[in-house]
């Protein structure tokens, strides 16, 4: 009885489209992966390698963004410029005391290179100056 | 009246080629994007910190860091270790430190020397001026009158 073809629901034909499934399932497990567990924030210069430390601190936001590269070149908010130019535009500010600093200086850079920018900064009352740092592989 | 029955619309299959087509395209861009590096911070300067008034009257102490590795300790008088463990056992807990690191020391050992300061539970640790490499013993032996503004 059950041999007969009549009673049987009729076999749809394959689609194409049913190889992709297994392939769409890991892709979108790799999506929900990287959504979730990734951060999107803007990086500084590739070339920047942040110091390695466990600081106490997370991660806040900073108004503004004062990269230290290795040879001691100022970058400000994405900008190349001196210490001369670095005042310049400081001073261009408003509100100093609502704005926070965010220093990114390479590790390999010099004391001598980050009292560059300090010596600017310390003209005026930001809100807060804070050097960033990356957490050591396997703390974060 | 059959003739007039609406007949139920057969669900065309959806091709799955165009979702696949974006979830890619997705996928490209939080791969690209996204940032799995953790970012922490350490305040040097805050605006908080300089317009409290101070507690004391007592001068902060003073850690040069030398380029050699060894580091200078100014309290009443200014004191060499060789090694930073050393200088640690000597710091007065209650009062704040100033750290002056050489010109040529680089930002790794600075944010090391702050870390490890900054475990000590001292009332403050900041990051003073930089001197020059010459200058730096002399400055540390020098009256607290001129010291660097935190």
């Amino acid at each position: 009885m059950l041999q007969n073809t009549t009673l049987l629901p009729a076999r749809k034909a394959r689609n194409s489209d049913d190889n992709m499934i297994p392939l769409i399932n890991i892709v979108f497990l790799l999506l929900i992966f990287f959504m979730v567990a990734g951060q999107i924030k803007a990086m500084p210069n590739a070339d920047l390698i942040l110091p390695k430390a466990l600081l106490n601190e997370e991660d806040a936001h900073s108004e503004m963004r004062l990269e230290v590269a290795q040879q001691g070149t100022l970058t400000l908010d994405g900008t190349p410029c001196t210490p001369e130019e670095l005042a310049t535009r400081l001073q261009a500010l408003s509100d100093h005391a609502a704005i926070s600093v965010g220093i990114f200086a390479d590790q390999r850079a010099t004391a001598a290179s980050l009292e560059q920018a300090m010596a600017v900064l310390r003209q005026y009352s930001f809100q807060s100056v804070r050097l960033y740092a990356e957490a050591p592989e396997g703390n974060s | 009246m059959s003739s007039l029955a609406i007949t139920p619309r057969r669900a065309r299959p959806i091709s799955l080629t165009a979702l696949i087509d974006v979830v890619f395209i997705l996928l490209m861009f939080f791969m690209l994007t996204s940032s799995f590096t953790q970012w922490l911070t350490m305040p040097l300067a805050s605006q908080s910190a300089s317009s409290e008034p101070a507690e004391t009257e007592e001068l902060p102490q003073l850690l040069v860091l030398h380029q050699d590795g060894a580091v200078t300790l100014a309290q009443d008088k200014p004191t060499r270790f060789t090694a930073l463990e050393q200088a640690l056992e000597q710091v007065n807990h209650s009062n704040s430190l100033v750290v002056l690191p050489e010109a040529d020391i680089q930002v790794q050992r600075i944010v090391e020397v702050m870390t490890t300061l900054s475990a000590l539970d001292l009332p403050a640790v900041t990051l003073g001026q930089t001197l020059p490499g010459d200058e730096t013993d002399a400055a540390a032996a020098s009256s607290h009158s001129d010291l660097p503004p935190e």
